[in-house]
């Protein structure tokens, strides 16, 4: 797994150089956080080619706005939320790849995922089911996960109180397991029998 | 099983899918490609500096005639009209008072539009 926790001293003398005038160094943030930007970008829009797409545009946005970071917050902080922003755009003009029950229908033929997909397909599927989340509770529950479970870390990115957060996880892993329990998804389904 | 059991190991299950996503890494020469548009977008960007050791010289004399002038103009309140700046001395035919305005606007002009030339054509030869 990519840590984005690195050190942030390596990035604020960076920084300092590229305001300088050394534009090259600006390659050493891209080598040191190319990863973490295209896995986010990889998270909202579950297309790779997009994604590189997205994380190239986010690192040029990134450039672009170097002279607005104010040193209150990580760099790393407000770097996620400018490519956050750069994704939340993007990916209001592209449509996430469904995974709507009547797709899933004609793929599985009976509707019965438990019987006819394996544990990784299944683990895809709750992560696309993500992306159709409305964008609050998706941008939540992608930078939650996306930042380590790092409740603090997610509300600086998302420029929200921590408490905000925690109550927009909730309702999203609520909202998730409906849109499950519609897909017919083996874990909903799982706690819907026992339920009864 | 207990139902808040099952909420609680369903809430594992959603946070192991959810946290343990396998990492992407870069195409090759992603960074080249990112670094590639980040410089042809600084190239197109770049501002040109406004020309400040050439504009206040220039500013500064033009203000010191203008006060110079005014201030003329206050001890000599005979002396109202821009015309008679010129000492009527000069030329007594106002026409040729006419005909010198006519002539130092040109010359102002064009000295004006050989300076912005040369130095637009300097930014360029500095940028390339």
């Amino acid at each position: 797994m990519h840590s984005i926790h690195k050190s942030p001293g390596e990035d604020e003398s960076t920084v300092d150089r590229v305001l300088a005038g050394d534009i090259d160094a600006f390659e050493e943030i891209v080598l040191r956080w190319q990863a973490p930007l295209l896995n986010l970008a990889y998270r909202f829009s579950r297309d790779r080619g997009l994604a590189e797409e997205m994380a190239q545009e986010a690192f040029l946005k990134i450039f672009r706005s170097l002279e607005r970071w104010r040193r209150d917050a990580k760099f790393s902080t407000w770097m996620f939320s400018v490519a956050l922003n750069h994704y939340r755009t993007t990916m209001r003009r592209h449509i996430p790849p469904s995974v709507e029950l009547t797709e899933l229908d004609a793929v599985t033929g009976a509707g019965d995922l438990a019987d006819e997909m394996d544990a990784v397909a299944n683990d895809g599927v709750v992560r696309r089911a993500v992306a159709l989340l409305p964008a609050k509770y998706r941008d939540a529950i992608v930078v939650y996960y996306f930042t380590q479970q790092d409740v603090a870390e997610t509300a600086g990115t998302l420029g929200l109180r921590p408490g905000t957060v925690k109550a927009r996880l909730h309702r999203a892993r609520k909202l998730l397991k409906t849109k499950l329990r519609a897909l017919g998804h083996p874990l909903a389904v799982a706690t819907q029998e026992s339920e009864r | 099983m207990k139902k808040s059991e099952m909420k609680k190991s369903e809430i594992n299950e959603l946070e192991r899918i959810l946290a343990n996503e396998e990492e992407l890494q870069p195409m090759t020469g992603f960074s080249t490609r990112v670094m590639r548009a980040v410089r042809e977008e600084e190239a197109a960007t770049t501002p040109i500096a406004f020309p400040w050791t050439r504009f206040l010289p220039g500013f500064l004399i033009n203000l010191g005639l203008l006060l110079g002038a005014a201030v003329w103009m206050i001890l000599e309140p005979g002396s109202s009209s821009p015309a008679q700046l010129i000492p009527a001395e000069w030329f007594s035919d106002p026409q040729a008072q006419g005909l010198l305005w006519v002539a130092l606007t040109v010359v102002g002009t064009g000295a004006l539009a050989w300076t912005t030339s040369r130095w637009i054509a300097a930014q360029r030869t500095a940028s390339f």
